[in-house]
């Protein structure tokens, strides 16, 4: 197949993220990718930046292909994708300028994208941070901890939990869970990153 | 807000769906008024929700495989690899720092010769597809492991099994030449963030090392020193130490 060329049934990225459509996912992303790493690349980022902002905006769109969201009538994806990026580039900018590392261009390339800020996309950004900031705190758990916790999230009763985990009962397995969520919590909140969150 | 528990238990009983209508129109009242149990109910919505998303953990991996020549950053630690890896790897170590060889290749067939025995399950476990990935891996029966290990890791869960079995995979596709494949494999428990972080960069070196490449070697080696580091997988450490020690000059 060219890499123009549309794949059949790919009509509609935020059903082609509901579906798990990965040809037609790889298909918005040559579609869309190239105005998202021009405008990183003119503000300031390099390809890297480009990609990981990308991969975000992508992301918020999967969280939004859960509901029942739909683009603006006659919306493009690789538009809506793009205000999104701009959003997420916003924070990024503003990281970096605190962090003082040629504070001065960071400073300007907000200035200059302080007219293209969105609140609710700026809401939609944060929440995929702390996503990310969740999954990467969960999966630097222990095994048994992790299995433990998705059992618990999978609305699991705490006699079956301690039944497949192999505690003595019900009571002990909720104290364990606790126990764990509580580690977690603990990881999550000592993250520098989290207070920005 | 009330005691952090006490929300806890409210909020949990919420998203299992164990409340009465009319306590479920309470609890939303007061999400409503009380910004901290807000926050904190939006954490445990998320957190569940990032635990039990499958989907969005292949759709990560998808999106990071898309990504050529992506640089990787170096902010995240993990706790210690298992005891076994540690201990195998010890005597690798051993073993390389007593009779290193001088050229790359030797270097090479050194290293990639001594990941044994291969072991995923304990003596107690009774998968058996996972006992008889370990037997072809522990019997140098690559080609047949491969599909077997591409079958088992599929699309499912990103967990630590998993984990090892990639890494595995990509140490066998070493074995039958496909280092194309290794590296996709290698790539992926690094952009994760798996335990095996270390011992796939260090793969990655080896494979530097068999193309001469002496110079990517170095810098993946380095690479593999900085992360081993951080997550204090000293055995990984000592072997990318002992290699940048033994690697030709530029």
């Amino acid at each position: 197949m060219k890499s123009s060329e549309i794949p059949p049934g790919c009509t509609n990225l935020l059903d082609a993220l509901r579906s798990n459509n990965s040809q037609c996912i790889e298909f918005f992303r040559r579609k869309c990718f190239g105005s998202i790493q021009a405008f990183i690349l003119k503000n300031s980022g390099n390809e890297t930046d480009a990609e990981d902002v990308y991969q975000d905006a992508i992301m918020i769109l999967y969280e939004k292909s859960k509901t029942d969201f739909q683009l603006e009538e006659g919306g493009q994806p690789c538009a809506y994708l793009l205000k999104v990026a701009i959003n997420k580039w916003i924070r990024v900018a503003k990281k970096r300028a605190q962090a003082g590392k040629n504070k001065q261009k960071w400073v300007v390339t907000i200035q200059r994208l302080e007219t293209l800020y969105d609140e609710a996309l700026d809401r939609a950004v944060r929440e995929e941070e702390l996503r990310k900031l969740l999954e990467r705190k969960f999966e630097m758990l222990g095994e048994r901890t992790k299995k433990a916790l998705r059992l618990f999230s999978e609305g699991i009763s705490m006699k079956e939990i301690a039944e497949v985990m192999g505690y003595e009962n019900g009571d002990v397995a909720k104290k364990e869970v606790w126990r764990f969520r509580k580690q977690l919590k603990k990881m999550i909140q000592s993250d520098p990153d989290y207070k920005d969150l | 807000m009330q005691s952090e528990d006490t929300a806890l238990e409210q909020i949990d009983r919420y998203l299992n769906g164990e409340m009465t209508p009319e306590e479920m129109e309470n609890f939303r009242q007061e999400l409503s008024r009380d910004h901290e149990l807000a926050s904190l109910f939006r954490e445990e919505r998320l957190l569940r929700d990032v635990i039990q998303d499958d989907r969005r953990r292949a759709l990560k991996r998808q999106l990071h495989a898309g990504q050529p020549g992506r640089k990787i950053s170096w902010f995240r630690s993990k706790p210690l690899m298992s005891a076994a890896a540690v201990l195998l790897i010890g005597t690798v170590i051993t073993v390389v720092f007593w009779y290193l060889p001088q050229t790359p290749e030797q270097l090479y067939r050194t290293f990639i010769k001594q990941e044994k025995p291969v072991s995923f399950t304990k003596m107690s476990d009774q998968n058996d597809s996972l006992k008889v990935i370990e037997n072809l891996l522990n019997s140098d029966e690559y080609q047949q492991a491969i599909p077997l290990m591409e079958m088992r890791i599929g699309d499912s869960l990103f967990n630590s099994t998993n984990n090892r079995l990639r890494f595995q995979l990509g140490i066998a596709y070493l074995h039958t030449g496909a280092e194309e494949q290794a590296v996709l494999q290698f790539d992926v428990l690094i952009q994760n963030d798996a335990l095996e972080k270390g011992q796939a960069l260090l793969y990655k070196a080896l494979i530097k090392l068999k193309q001469k490449d002496i110079e990517a070697c170095r810098s993946l080696l380095n690479q593999t020193i900085t992360v081993s580091e951080k997550i204090q997988d000293t055995e990984t450490l000592r072997k990318a130490r002992a290699l940048l020690k033994e690697l030709p000059p530029a």
